[in-house]
């Protein structure tokens, strides 16, 4: 478990270079992928339900954005997206490919839903932070 | 009184803090809040991802309206971060329009780092990945070594005159090409992971959710824009890695 967070820093990094963020803010940006994956696995030890989990921690990431942006006065999305990588169903959409090819239609369905459910909870987490974040925002 | 310019120059930078992955809900009140600065009685900005428009009431008769097209989509957090500083200090200082047009200019050619640190991300992020979802150390480094010929073809291919779903469709293959060779080389142990680690940087998994939250937010158009976009991007990919299985498993 310990290596999947230290995973989850590597490759939120990986995606903070990738989307050109500031030097001086990657360290914290990559950071916030590895929170995020806590949070989730906190979540998924306590609960069943992969919708609330990935909502749980894409919640998190937000508020995580927003706690930055609000510390360095900037845009959240900067924070944000590299925070969320590590919830992103790549997973799911391989195994969901790899079922289509292999003609297994009940694992097609299942993964390819549990594909679009977390996009959709990831969403949602976004989406919620955001509008209660929304009339505390002193910047536009 | 703003003036026409004034309103240009404030577009420029609202456009380019698009190009450049500003949040589009976000923008608008960005270049609202400068326009307001200026003195505007009231302002209506309405962006969707391809194209802005502004109209401005102005105390007195006057009424200013500007629209601009984006026609580019290059998401570079280090510019967009310098466009929100320049957009403050407009909103604060009422920058003449040449100083933003100086200022703009230098936002837009901000580099934070040289193309090496290209392959750096994209190796950190497809070997992370590819033990994150549950890869061995050799995976991780087979996606490392597919994330580097990846991003090679990516920076020396002029790829510009392909549109995005074949471009996805193209580099998936490739990627999943590469992938099957690690393992038939024997570098790499587990398939899945490492065209999992591969298929982080071609899906759209970030625009994926970008589309949904807009769409949840009442941004309709600009949401299903970006979700159609998203989708066929991802078929592309699906398409890509699907023809790769498919050859390699006759050859594995």
């Amino acid at each position: 478990m310990m290596v999947q967070v230290l995973m989850a820093f590597i490759g939120s990094l990986g995606f903070s270079i990738l989307l050109h963020t500031k030097k001086e803010w990657l360290w914290l940006a990559a950071i916030g992928g590895a929170v995020t994956w806590c949070l989730y696995l906190i979540c998924a030890n306590n609960m069943n339900s992969y919708f609330v989990c990935n909502l749980v921690a894409a919640i998190g990431a937000s508020l995580y954005g927003e706690l930055m942006a609000a510390i360095f006065k900037t845009a959240p999305v900067i924070f944000r997206v590299p925070a969320m990588v590590p919830l992103i169903p790549g997973g799911s959409l391989y195994y969901t490919l790899s079922a289509a090819l292999a003609k297994d239609n009940i694992a097609f369905a299942e993964k390819g839903l549990e594909t679009v459910i977390t996009a959709f909870a990831i969403s949602v987490g976004i989406v919620a932070v955001n509008i209660v974040c929304e009339p505390f925002r002193k910047r536009a | 009184m703003l003036s026409n310019q004034e309103l240009s120059a404030i577009l420029d930078v609202g456009e380019a803090m698009l190009t450049y992955g500003g949040e589009v809900s976000r923008i608008e009140q960005t270049v609202s809040k400068m326009c307001m600065a200026y003195g505007a009685e009231r302002v209506d900005a309405f962006s969707i991802t391809s194209s802005m428009i502004v109209t401005v009431r102005l105390p007195g008769e006057e009424v200013l309206t500007q629209t601009c097209r984006i026609r580019e989509w290059a998401i570079d957090y280090g510019r967009l971060a310098e466009l929100d500083e320049l957009a403050g200090e407009i909103a604060e200082k009422h920058l003449n329009p040449k100083e933003i047009g100086k200022r703009l200019e230098k936002a837009k050619t901000t580099s934070e780092m040289s193309g090496i640190y290209t392959y750096v991300g994209s190796v950190l992020a497809a070997g992370g990945f590819a033990m994150f979802f549950g890869g061995s150390f050799r995976d991780g480094i087979s996606a490392a070594i597919l994330a580097l010929v990846f991003t090679l073809i990516d920076r020396k291919v002029n790829h510009a005159w392909l549109n995005r779903i074949a471009y996805s469709f193209i580099t998936s293959f490739v990627s999943g090409m590469i992938a099957i060779g690690m393992v038939e080389m024997g570098v790499g142990e587990h398939l899945d992971k490492i065209m999992i680690g591969g298929i982080m940087l071609v899906i759209p998994g970030i625009a994926l959710a970008n589309a949904v939250r807009d769409l949840l937010l009442g941004d309709v158009i600009t949401g299903l824009l970006r979700l159609c976009e998203s989708l066929l991007i991802a078929a592309g990919v699906a398409a890509g890695f699907a023809a790769a299985l498919f050859l390699g498993r006759g050859w594995l």
